[in-house]
């Protein structure tokens, strides 16, 4: 019969849930991509980006190998074809670069305002007479250098000048012998897919890679084979891999969990009840996380169960403490060691929380609220929801061997930790400088050959440098224009000296008002022009009315209003602008939401000293910003900032869990003996990282996070003052080997997984366990003398188990 | 009363039987001369024949007169050769095509020629006795026999359809005689070929 507090603790929990349940299903949404984890590079560079994180994210490459030169290009061409309706997809380059006839006109419509050839002298009767003179070549060539039906339009041949820019702004790869691109061996053919903006999500993506999968299944070439790489191809990857991990991991670790407590048990209810506080903890931080955030992050998500891991371990003090009492009454008794190992642990998250880097924010915040939430339904809750035998008659005592420890035992293992301590302060100071990866990618969860055949398409297709990019930050998109057409004259330099060997801006694309304005300027007007084409179509034989289109045509340019990113026409050149051209509400620059962002894409970088050396030397054009990027330095730097934050977070930590700790018990002697054992544990396992000879991560970090929640478990477990009692110290004891045995279960199975990041938590943990375990049980105080006859022994300190307490 | 029925419908039947042939015959035996001439024209040597082109291009004043040589080495070069003071020389084998004019030597890609590329497609299936190559690039249609034929060829491509609309193609037995090609924008050329002539035009070249 549960009383009024516990039934109505139980009607509060429910609700909890069920709010907790209904915030998820309406505003639940779960984020996946690296750029809503992580602080945005660009704009703690001076610069926003573009969320999707720089040049080349949306793009799918693609390889197809085996068969023979002929069969990959049909294969390519058809897969292109197949794929070029798909809504997910903005355009598919294989080599083959035809515009048809309506882009073309489009562009030719513009072609006096954009090619960059357009000058005074390009109309002066010599330069004239020369382009006529190829234009009457071409009409008897079988090889024209344009084609027939341009000639009277454009005799001088703009468009070509333009084709070079806009044919293929997503690849310059090695047109084999078929006309597709190819590797440089010509052993594979090479696809680019561009992915539209509004298929940037990585369900889409998935949906957009099985489809290619399916197009390309669909043309029946069983000889061939397609190989998909890039950023998208990687992400989706990494999710399945994760999932596919995190799937079995989790199945095995709930079974031998399982297995555990009923060995230990031998009674099933522990094993389901077990698992409420950490179930309710998790649906309560996901909730808060959403109602906070906005959406939660899957990577949070996903680390912040494992560090709740630690809730696990109250429930089984609850079952291991109750034995044949009742389950409320022992609830009640464990309270104050619940309060302050639960408290300091969310306190330590609590400092997490407050951190500008957002995943690690909601990683904070979720493990607080986890915490605090499944510590009162481990007080309040779980007891009333034991069934009714079970709480009045408690549970079967567990059956576990546990440590025996005399004091001179005690004393020696003291020792003996004295000097392990000693030996790994020395280990962490004598490496110099502390080896930290700071790289995302040391985390990748992809196998290195994905990442291999990343790189190798990426320099066969020379796809623009990922790593480094000029960013160009103007109140207006002309600014930028005008500010990436004056960067033409630098980059063509570096170029010339070898720095990089291409680039791509906005301004190639679309130039500023003021150019356009310029080369209008430059055009004749009608009657001298017709002078002069009348003269050259006398000297080459040319029909006195053949080119009346291309006067039209200059007429018109010179009348034209300047095109601008918003009047530009759909087609090749809007394609070509848009990645380079960000409008405001285009990128997520913080602090820069009215901004126009500009990207200048560099190929082939040898040399970022020298192309940031001369970008600086030049003053900025009509009031923009112009920056190189280092995506990678800025990553690492910031995961750098992150870390140094986080430490001393850590430290600050220590002082207040130590104040908190001294405020609660009022016991200096009781909270030195905890942060000793919880600073034991903690060196103790970093130096046997170290010693692995493994290099740490931010998520050996957050590893180590959960190894102080669960060291001062144990230790504040151990050290309550009712366990000095030794039938409670011999419940304790069990209580916290039961819990230190069952985490590191689960975590050594971790420590199997294939996965880095997996791998990294589970070794980590692992260690953590284990020194913790060893460190609060030496460091707990030793018990008072037994009362009873069973324990004959010398001294008044003993300590040791026994078989069968109860009668 | 039967045999009256027979005299007077005796013409009409008569008609009758001799149109069943034609609607049934026309298919297989222009297919038959199809690949007679096909084998008749195809080479396993290297082969080279003289042409004179006129050309009337609305842009012109006066028609534009070229005269040069059509080559063929097995299994897929094909080489274009013209004279005068425009003279060029185009080669191109698998899709790779090379073309010099005067000193300057270019390599360009065959698909950047939309209109070469048909071209060169074109004499390689008739080269090679190609019939599948060449109707899957063209809709054929043939008139005559193998004695005197003639070939009305129309792109199957829609994007080169818009260049050339039509290439005629006449010949007699293995030799290709004269080939008209309508081109978009009242653009035609006249080709006359003279009788095949073996040997190796690579040596003749250097």
């Amino acid at each position: 019969m549960s009383s009024l507090p516990s039934r109505a603790a139980v009607t509060l929990w429910l609700a909890g849930l069920l709010i907790a349940a209904l915030v998820l299903a309406l505003r639940g949404e779960m984020a996946t991509d690296l750029g809503r984890f992580m602080p945005d590079p660009g704009a703690e560079a001076g610069l926003p980006l573009d969320v999707d994180g720089g040049p080349g994210a949306r793009q799918l490459l693609l390889a197809i190998e085996g068969g023979d030169a002929a069969r990959r290009a049909a294969a390519s061409d058809r897969l292109a074809e197949a794929l070029r309706g798909d809504p997910a997809v903005a355009g598919i380059h294989n080599g083959r670069g035809a515009f048809d006839p309506e882009a073309l006109e489009a562009i030719l419509d513009l072609r006096y305002l954009l090619s960059p050839a357009v000058t005074p002298e390009r109309f002066s009767r010599d330069h004239l007479d020369t382009a006529f003179a190829e234009r009457r070549a071409d009409l008897s060539s079988a090889v024209p250098a344009m084609p027939r039906e341009l000639i009277p339009r454009d005799p001088t041949g703009e468009l070509l000048e333009l084709g070079e820019r806009l044919r293929d702004p997503f690849g310059d790869a090695t047109r084999g012998q078929h006309g597709v691109w190819t590797d440089p061996a010509g052993e594979r053919a090479l696809l680019v897919v561009r992915i539209a903006p509004e298929a940037a999500g990585l369900e889409e993506q998935t949906e957009l890679l099985q489809r290619v999968d399916r197009e390309f299944t669909a043309l029946a070439a069983d000889d061939l084979n397609l190989l998909q790489a890039g950023p998208p191809a990687i992400a989706v990857e990494s999710r399945e891999r994760i999932r596919a991990e995190v799937t079995a991991f989790s199945l095995a670790a709930s079974l031998a969990l399982a297995v555990l407590l009923l060995v230990v048990f031998r009674h099933p209810h522990p094993v389901w009840l077990a698992a409420i506080p950490l179930g309710s903890g998790i649906l309560a931080g996901a909730a808060v996380v959403t109602l906070v955030f906005g959406h939660l992050h899957g990577i949070a998500l996903a680390f912040g169960i494992t560090v709740l891991g630690v809730a696990l371990d109250y429930p089984l003090h609850l079952f291991a403490h109750a034995g044949r009492r009742a389950a409320a009454r022992v609830a009640g008794e464990l309270w104050p060691a619940l309060v302050l190992g639960a408290g300091s642990t969310a306190l330590v998250y609590a400092l997490m929380a407050a951190t500008s880097f957002p995943g690690m924010a909601q990683l904070g915040l979720f493990v607080l609220t986890g915490i605090l939430v499944a510590a009162a339904v481990t007080r309040w809750v779980l007891p009333a929801l034991l069934p009714r035998g079970a709480r009045e008659r408690g549970l079967p005592e567990p059956r576990l061997p546990l440590p025996s420890l005399r004091p001179r035992g005690q004393r020696a293992g003291l020792g003996l930790l004295l000097v392990a301590v000693i030996a790994a302060l020395a280990v962490l100071l004598s490496r110099d400088p502390f080896p930290w990866n700071d790289q995302l990618t040391a985390l990748n969860p992809v196998p290195e050959e994905a990442i291999a055949l990343d790189r190798e398409l990426r320099d066969a297709l020379g796809l623009p440098d990922v790593r480094h990019l000029v960013l160009i930050r103007g109140e207006s998109a002309d600014a930028v224009l005008q500010a990436a057409h004056a960067l033409d004259e630098p980059l063509e330099a570096l170029r010339d000296a070898g720095a990089i060997t291409g680039f791509d801006h906005p301004a190639r694309i679309l130039p500023d008002i003021v150019t356009q304005r310029e080369r209008q300027a430059a055009l004749p007007e009608r009657d001298t022009l017709a002078e002069h084409v009348e003269r050259a179509v006398r000297d080459h034989g040319f029909q006195a009315e053949a080119f009346t289109p291309f006067l039209d045509d200059v007429e018109r340019s010179r009348e034209m209003d300047p095109v601008t990113p918003d009047s530009l026409p759909d087609g090749p050149l809007r394609q070509a602008l848009e990645p380079l051209l960000l409008a405001p509400g285009e990128h997520s620059a913080a602090g820069h939401e009215q901004a126009w962002i500009g990207q200048v894409l560099l190929r082939g970088l040898s040399d970022a000293g020298a192309v940031s050396q001369r970008l600086d030397a030049r003053a900025p054009a009509g009031g923009a910003e112009i920056g190189l990027v280092d995506l990678r330095a800025t990553t690492e730097a910031m995961v750098a900032d992150f870390r140094t934050a986080a430490l001393t977070r850590l430290a600050l930590a220590a002082l207040a869990v130590t104040a908190l700790l001294w405020l609660l018990t009022r016991d200096p002697g009781r909270s030195l003996r905890i942060v000793t054992a919880v600073a034991a544990g903690l060196l103790l396992t970093t130096a046997s990282l170290l010693l692995l000879g493994i290099e740490l991560t931010l998520f050996h970090l957050i590893a180590l996070m959960l190894v102080i929640g669960l060291g001062l478990d144990y230790a504040v477990f151990l050290g309550r003052p009712g366990a000095m009692e030794p039938d409670e110290a011999r419940r304790t004891r069990r209580s916290v080997t039961l819990c230190a045995l069952s985490t590191g279960l689960v975590f050594a199975l971790l420590a199997l997984s294939s996965l880095p990041v997996l791998r990294a938590l589970g070794l980590t943990v692992a260690l953590g366990v284990v020194f913790s375990y060893v460190a609060a049980l030496l460091l707990a105080r030793p018990v008072n003398p037994s009362p009873t006859p069973e324990a004959p022994g010398p001294g008044p300190g003993l300590l040791r188990s026994r078989k069968n307490p109860t009668p | 009363m039967t045999t009256d029925h027979l005299r007077t419908r005796g013409p009409a039947r008569l008609a009758w039987l001799a149109l069943l042939p034609w609607l049934w015959l026309p298919l297989p035996a222009a297919a038959d001369t199809l690949d007679a001439i096909l084998a008749a024209l195809s080479l396993d040597a290297p082969a080279e024949m003289a042409f004179r082109e006129v050309r009337q291009d609305p842009m012109l004043q006066s028609e534009d007169r070229q005269s040069g040589r059509i080559a063929f080495e097995p299994p897929d070069t094909l080489i274009r050769e013209t004279d005068g003071r425009r003279g060029e020389h185009v080669r191109i084998e698998g899709r790779e095509l090379t073309l010099t004019r005067g000193d300057s030597v270019r390599e360009i890609r065959l698909d950047e020629q939309p209109g070469l590329e048909a071209f060169a497609g074109l004499f390689r299936s008739l080269l090679q006795g190609d019939r599948e190559a060449l109707e899957a690039g063209f809709e054929v249609e043939l008139d005559g026999d193998l004695e005197a034929w003639e070939l009305e060829l129309r792109p199957r491509d829609r994007a080169l359809r818009r260049a050339i609309i039509e290439i005629t193609i006449r010949g007699r037995e293995g030799e290709i005689r004269r080939m008209d090609t309508w081109e978009s924008g009242n653009r035609t050329s006249r080709m006359h070929f003279e009788a095949p002539a073996s040997g190796d035009p690579s040596s003749e070249r250097d």
